[in-house]
C-alpha cells in the first residue's frame, strides 16, 4: 500500500483508531527490555495460549516500556466502552486470574494498581474516554492519575509508549502518526518549519541542550551537497535508557521526526546510529523502516511531493566516544570513532565533510508533536530557557524506580520524592547524580532545585541526556568519582595527551585514595589535573572527564578528607578501609555466614560465635547479607 | 570454542560482502556481521576484508581492536555480559562481577576452557531498574543474586549436556 | 595580502592572515615559536599533543585552541604564552614525560618550562619512548602511501603496529617512520641482507648492486621505483653510484632524451 496523499493518511487513521479503541478488548503486555527482563514473555505466551484455549475474544499484544519499570511486569486491559484498567508486578500464574476477571467485564483486584478513563491522543489534543463515565467496576481501584508516580508526569516523547503495539505501523497511524510529516511536506516551506522549530524552544535532549531550530537553520544554509540527517541512538550514559524506551516502544515516532527535519533541511538521506548493547531497539528499529517504506512514507516522492527520503540503520560497536559527535559521524564512515577539532561545526562540514544535522532520539521524538500541535503550545510548557518536557531515567537507590517524563522547572526533589517515592528502606538521601560521567553529583540541599538546562549547569552539573542516579548514605563519593573516571579511562579514544593520559593519571590518584594510599597533595594534583584536562583536551569526553572529580569535591570535601587524613570511609564502602566483623553477642553459630564467604574467612564450631580472619576476607559482603541475625557489622 | 575453519569463514565473508557496498563506510557493518555469524574475526578474514573493501590493512586492524563489541579471539558459546553501568555499579555490581570470575574461573574478557563462557563487562544495559543486571546472549537477567546467578548458569551448562 | 585576508591580534601585534591560514602558519610567519610535538609540514595537522595550544578571546569568552589546526577569524585576539596556556603546556608536558621519562627532547622541553619532575607514576616500561604524536603513522600514510602501519585499540592501550603485530608486507623499508619520529622510538638495522624495521617486527631483503655489491635499497623500494618511474630492470640492479660508469653511453636511453632540433 502506498500512501500518497494526506487524505489517503487520514482515512487509515480513522479506520485505525476505530480498530484501537472498540473493537476487542485490548490486552497490552509491556514487552521492552525491562519488561521481557522481567518474564514479561512468559506472560505473554500464557494469556496467549489460555485465551486461545478458552476462545476468547481479545487483543493481545505487545507495548513498549510506559516507565513504570519498578512495576515490571505490567498489563493494561481496555475493556471496551469501560476503562483501562493497570496491572502490575504479574506472574504466570495470575493469568488465570487475570483473564476470568476480564472476561467477565470486571478488575482482577490482586494486581490492579489503577485505572484510567480515557486514551490520550496527544497529536489531536484530545482525550478519547474508553467509557461514558467512571464504571462500577473499577471498584476499589484507585484512579492511575491519583497515584504519585503517574500523577506529577506529562507523556509528550512517551505519548504512545506503553499503548500502542510497537511492531504495527496502523496503530502509530492511528494514534496520529505521520499527520506531521504529511502536514510538514504538503504544506509548510523548509523555512516555516524552521521557523516554527525555533518558536517551540526545543533544545536538543541528548545532553548539549543547543537550540534545535537554530541547529537546523544553520544546517539549511550550509554550502554543501547532498546534507544528511543523523539520530544520535548511541545513548552511552550508564543509568540513562530513555532512548532505548523510546525506540522500542516508539520507532515511528524517530523515522516521523527525521523525515520532517530532512525536508527542512534539504537532506535525502539519514542515519540512525544505534548502540549494538540496544538489540530489540535495532529489531524494533528494522521493522518500522520496512513498514514505513511499504507504505511509501520512506523512498521516493513522499506524499507525491517529489521528496525523496531514505533512512538507513548503523549499529555502534561498542565506544561510548561514539556519542560524541563527530566520532559518531567517523565511525558512520567506517573509521574509527575519534573526534576531531569542532572548530569547524558539523552542520558545516560534517559526514564526509557534507552538512549533517545530527539530533538526539528524543529530540526528532518531539518534532512531529511540535509540528501537529504548535511552536506556542510547547512553549508554554517549561520554564523561559527550557521548553517542553524531559524523559528521566530515576535509578538508583529509589523506590519507584523507571522512567519519568516531567515539564521541565519540576524540582528534583518532587521528581524523586513525590513521583520517585523517596529513597528505600528509611535511608537518607545523600545526592543524586545527572548528565552521566560528564556531569555531576547534587547534594541533597539543593533538591528544591528546577530541573532544567541552566539550573543544573549553575550547580555544576549538566541536564546531559537524562540520567538520574539517586545515591544514599551507603554510597561512597569517592568511589562514585573513581567509577567515573575508570569509565572514562576506559572509554578514552587516546588521540589526545589531556585524556588518555589524564583519565589515567586521575584514577591513580582516585584508586589511591579509595586503597588508603591517599595524600595530602593528592586533591591539588586532581585538581591541576581537571584545570587542563576541561581546558585542553580534544573533545567533550575529555574537557568534561574531570566533572565528576570536580563535583563531588565541591559538595563532599569532607569524604575525600575522611579518607585521606583519616583512612577512613564514612559510607564504609572502600574495601581497604573497611572490616567485617562478627558481633559475638548476636551470633548464632548457624555458619550461614562461612558458606556463604567464597574467601573461606569465616570460622568456628556450630552454635558458636564465628570469626572473621581480616587477613583472608576480601570484604565482599556476601557474609552480612547471609547473616539472619544482623551479628555482623562493617566498620 | 575452537577457531572457525577456514572454508567456513571464506564463506561467511562472501555472504557478508554481498549484503553491502564494496567501499570502505561499509567496513563496520561487514565486521559486525561477521563478528555475529563466526563469534570472532580471525586474522585471515580481517586480510580478506582488507582487500574486498579496499581499506588498509591497518586501518581494519586498528577499527578491529578499537571497538569493543570485536574480538580477534575465539569467544565462548554464550557470552555473559555484566552490566556495570552507574545503576548497577551502586546496587552492586562489583560484587556480582567477582562472583561470576569465581564462579567461571575466568576474569573479565576471558573465556571458559570447555569454550562455554566468555564474560565481558558491557558499559549499560539500559535496565536500570533491574540493577544488578547480566545479559546472557541476548537474554536479559535483572536483579541478580548470588543464588540467582548459580542457578542461571547451572541451566545453560545443563542445556549442554 | 589578498583582499579578503584576516586580521587579528597576535601577541599583541595585528597580524594579516590567508582566509582558513592556520595560527601556527601565521605566528611562524611574524617570528612567533609555538612549540609542537605531533606537527610536521609534511603531513595533515593532527592536534593530538595539544602542546601548540593558544588562547583566543573574541568578546568576553575565551578558550584554549591547538594553532595547528585553527584559523582565527577577524577581530579575535591570540595568545601564545597567556598564563592559561602555558599551564595546559606545563601539564601536557608533565604528562608526556610521566609516560616516557627517558626521552630527552621531553626532558629538556619540560625543563624549558620549569617542570623537572613528574608528580605522577610513571604506569609501564620506564624506557617508553613513543608518545603516540603519529607522525610515522601519517608519513607512511600521507607521503610514502603504503599504509603499512596505524594504530591500534584506544585509551590507554592505544600504540602503534603492523596489522597482528606481525611483519607488513606493505612495509617497503624506506625507514620514514624512523626518520620522522621526534623522540627516536623507532629503529632499523641492515643485517644479513634484510633491512629489519624492529618495532614493526618487518624485514625487507635488501638489494645488493650488481657492481659494487653495496646494498642500497630494500627489494620493495626498487620495485616501486621500477613501476612508477618507468625504469628498465637492469638499471635497477644497480647501485646510484655504479649507474654512471655502468650505463655509460646508454644513459639516454634510460633517462635523457635528445632534442632533434639544431
Amino acid at each position: 500500500m502506498n500512501i500518497r496523499t494526506p487524505d489517503e493518511l487520514a482515512k487509515l487513521r480513522t479506520t485505525g483508531r476505530e480498530a484501537l479503541l472498540t473493537a476487542h478488548t485490548r490486552v497490552m503486555v509491556g514487552m521492552a527490555t525491562c519488561g521481557l527482563a522481567s518474564g514479561a514473555q512468559k506472560l505473554y505466551d500464557a494469556l496467549q495460549a489460555q485465551a486461545t484455549a478458552q476462545e476468547l475474544d481479545l487483543s493481545i499484544l505487545p507495548t513498549g516500556c510506559r516507565g513504570a519499570c519498578y512495576l515490571e511486569p505490567l498489563v493494561d486491559i481496555v475493556l471496551p466502552g469501560q476503562a483501562r484498567v493497570t496491572y502490575a508486578r504479574l506472574a504466570a500464574d495470575d493469568v488465570a486470574g487475570l483473564l476470568a476477571a476480564t472476561t467477565a467485564g470486571g478488575v482482577y483486584a490482586e494486581r490492579a494498581i489503577g485505572w484510567s478513563p480515557a486514551e490520550p491522543f496527544l497529536l489531536d489534543d484530545a482525550d478519547v474516554p474508553y467509557g461514558s463515565a467512571e464504571s462500577a467496576m473499577t471498584g476499589a481501584t484507585p484512579s492511575l492519575a491519583s497515584l504519585p508516580f503517574f500523577r506529577n508526569q506529562l507523556p509528550i516523547a512517551m505519548r504512545n509508549c506503553g499503548f500502542i503495539d510497537p511492531t504495527s505501523i496502523d496503530e502509530y497511524i492511528a494514534k496520529g502518526g505521520y499527520a506531521a510529516a504529511a502536514k510538514a511536506l504538503t504544506t509548510m516551506e523548509p523555512e516555516r518549519i524552521i521557523a516554527e522549530i525555533k518558536a517551540s524552544g526545543l533544545r536538543g535532549r541528548g545532553g548539549g541542550g543547543f537550540p534545535t531550530g537554530r541547529k537546523w537553520e544553520t544546517a539549511r544554509k550550509a554550502h554543501g551537497e547532498p546534507r544528511y540527517v543523523i539520530c544520535n541512538a548511541d545513548e552511552g550514559d550508564p543509568g540513562a535508557y530513555m532512548d532505548r524506551s523510546i525506540i522500542e516502544g516508539d520507532p515511528h515516532s524517530i523515522i516521523e521526526g527525521m523525515i520532517i527535519g530532512a525536508y527542512a533541511i534539504g537532506a535525502h538521506q539519514g542515519y540512525l546510529y544505534v548502540r549494538e548493547e540496544y538489540p530489540l531497539a535495532v529489531e524494533r528499529l528494522r521493522l518500522a523502516l520496512r513498514q514505513a517504506a511499504a507504505y511509501g512514507l520512506l523512498g521516493t516522492d513522499l506524499f507525491g511531493t517529489g521528496f525523496d527520503f531514505t533512512l538507513q540503520i548503523n549499529r555502534g560497536a561498542g565506544a561510548f566516544v561514539c556519542g560524541e559527535s563527530t566520532a559518531l559521524m567517523a565511525s558512520l564512515e567506517g573509521r574509527v570513532g575519534e573526534p576531531r577539532a569542532k572548530y569547524i561545526h558539523t552542520v558545516e562540514s560534517g559526514l564526509w565533510g557534507k552538512p549533517s544535522c545530527l539530533n538526539n532520539v528524543e529530540t526528532w521524538n518531539n518534532v512531529p508533536a511540535i509540528i501537529q500541535r504548535g511552536a506556542d503550545w510547547f512553549a508554554g510548557i517549561g520554564t523561559e530557557g527550557s521548553k517542553g518536557t524531559k524523559v528521566f531515567s530515576l535509578v538508583g537507590k529509589v523506590n519507584n524506580v523507571g522512567l519519568v517524563e516531567v515539564p521541565m522547572g519540576i524540582t528534583l526533589r518532587q521528581v524523586i520524592e513525590d513521583i520517585g517515592g523517596g529513597v528505600p528502606d528509611g535511608k537518607k538521601l545523600k545526592a543524586v547524580q545527572t548528565g552521566g560521567p560528564s556531569g555531576g553529583c547534587i547534594p541533597e540541599e539543593h533538591l528544591d532545585l528546577p530541573v532544567d538546562y541552566e539550573s543544573l549547569s549553575r550547580i555544576g552539573s549538566m541536564m546531559g541526556s537524562g540520567g538520574m542516579i539517586v545515591m544514599d548514605e551507603s554510597t561512597c563519593m569517592v568511589d562514585v568519582a573513581r567509577y567515573f573516571l575508570a569509565f572514562l579511562k576506559d572509554e578514552s579514544c587516546g588521540k589526545c595527551v589531556p585524556c588518555r593520559e589524564g583519565t589515567a593519571r586521575m584514577l591513580d590518584v582516585l584508586t589511591g585514595i579509595c586503597e588508603g594510599r591517599g595524600q595530602l597533595g593528592d586533591l591539588d594534583l586532581l585538581r591541576d589535573l581537571a584545570a587542563v584536562m576541561t581546558d585542553g583536551a580534544l573533545c567533550a569526553l575529555g574537557t568534561s572527564a574531570a566533572n565528576p572529580v570536580l563535583t563531588t569535591l565541591a559538595h563532599f570535601a569532607d569524604e575525600y578528607r575522611a579518607h585521606i587524613e583519616e583512612h577512613r570511609c564514612p559510607a564504609k564502602v572502600c574495601r581497604a578501609l573497611i572490616t567485617y566483623t562478627v558481633l559475638p553477642d548476636q551470633c548464632t553459630g548457624c555458619g550461614a555466614c562461612a558458606r556463604a564467604c567464597p574467601s573461606q574467612a569465616i570460622t568456628g564450631k556450630a552454635k558458636e560465635a564465628h570469626v572473621i580472619d581480616p587477613g583472608a576476607c576480601t570484604r565482599c559482603g556476601l557474609c552480612m547479607e547471609s547473616c539472619r541475625f544482623a551479628a555482623i557489622e562493617v566498620r | 570454542m575452537t577457531p572457525v575453519t577456514e572454508r567456513a569463514s571464506d564463506a561467511a565473508v562472501d555472504e557478508v560482502l554481498g549484503r553491502y557496498p564494496a567501499q570502505p563506510s561499509s567496513l563496520i557493518s561487514v565486521l559486525e556481521d561477521l563478528q555475529e555469524e563466526l563469534h570472532y574475526l580471525p586474522e585471515a578474514v580481517l586480510n580478506r576484508v582488507a582487500a574486498e573493501l579496499q581499506v588498509p590493512r591497518a586501518q581494519v586492524y586498528h577499527v578491529a581492536t578499537f571497538y569493543k563489541g570485536f574480538s580477534l579471539q575465539p569467544r565462548g558459546k554464550h557470552i555473559i555480559n555484566i552490566c556495570t553501568g552507574t545503576a548497577c555499579h551502586v546496587k552492586g555490581s562489583g560484587r556480582l562481577a567477582e562472583l561470576l570470575e569465581q564462579e567461571l574461573h575466568i576474569a573479565d574478557g576471558e573465556t571458559t576452557s570447555d569454550g562455554l563462557f566468555t564474560l565481558q563487562s558491557v558499559r549499560c544495559l539500559g535496565c536500570c531498574s533491574l540493577a544488578p543486571a547480566i545479559m546472557i546472549d541476548r537474554e536479559v537477567h535483572g536483579g541478580v543474586t548470588a543464588t540467582a546467578l548459580r542457578r542461571i548458569l547451572k541451566q545453560y551448562r545443563k542445556g549442554e549436556a | 595580502m589578498e583582499a579578503n585576508s584576516v586580521h587579528y591580534t597576535l601577541d599583541g601585534q595585528t597580524v594579516a592572515a590567508q582566509p582558513g591560514e592556520t595560527v601556527l602558519s601565521v605566528a611562524k610567519r611574524n617570528g612567533i615559536d609555538i612549540p609542537t610535538l605531533c606537527h610536521h609540514e609534511s603531513v595533515t595537522p593532527y592536534g593530538a599533543c595539544r602542546l601548540c595550544l593558544v588562547e583566543v578571546t573574541w568578546g568576553k569568552r575565551s578558550k584554549l585552541v591547538t594553532s595547528c589546526i585553527y584559523s582565527a577569524e577577524d577581530g579575535e585576539t591570540v595568545q601564545t604564552n597567556s598564563e592559561r596556556v602555558r599551564r595546559a603546556r606545563c601539564l601536557v608536558l608533565e604528562l608526556l614525560l610521566t609516560r616516557c621519562p627517558e626521552v630527552e627532547l621531553l626532558q629538556q622541553l619540560a625543563h624549558e618550562y620549569g617542570v623537572d619532575a613528574s608528580r605522577f607514576q610513571t604506569p609501564d616500561a620506564a624506557d617508553e619512548r613513543c608518545i603516540l604524536c603519529g607522525l610515522c603513522v601519517r608519513v607512511c600514510d600521507e607521503v610514502i602511501g603504503r599504509h603499512a602501519i596505524g594504530f591500534a585499540q584506544r585509551g590507554s592501550e592505544r600504540h602503534i603496529s603492523t596489522p597482528f603485530g606481525k611483519d607488513a608486507e606493505e612495509c617497503i623499508g624506506c625507514a620514514s617512520c624512523v626518520f620522522v619520529c621526534p623522540t627516536q622510538a623507532l629503529h632499523y638495522e641492515d643485517f644479513d641482507g634484510k633491512r629489519i624495521m624492529k618495532e614493526w617486527h618487518t624485514e625487507v631483503p635488501l638489494v645488493a648492486c650488481r657492481v659494487c655489491g653495496a646494498e642500497f635499497a630494500t627489494e620493495r623500494q626498487v620495485a616501486i621505483m621500477t613501476e612508477r618511474l618507468h625504469f628498465a630492470p637492469e638499471f635497477a640492479e644497480v647501485c646510484p653510484r655504479c649507474r654512471g660508469t655502468e650505463f655509460r653511453g646508454a644513459m639516454e636511453q634510460y633517462l635523457v632524451t635528445k632534442g632533434t632540433s639544431r
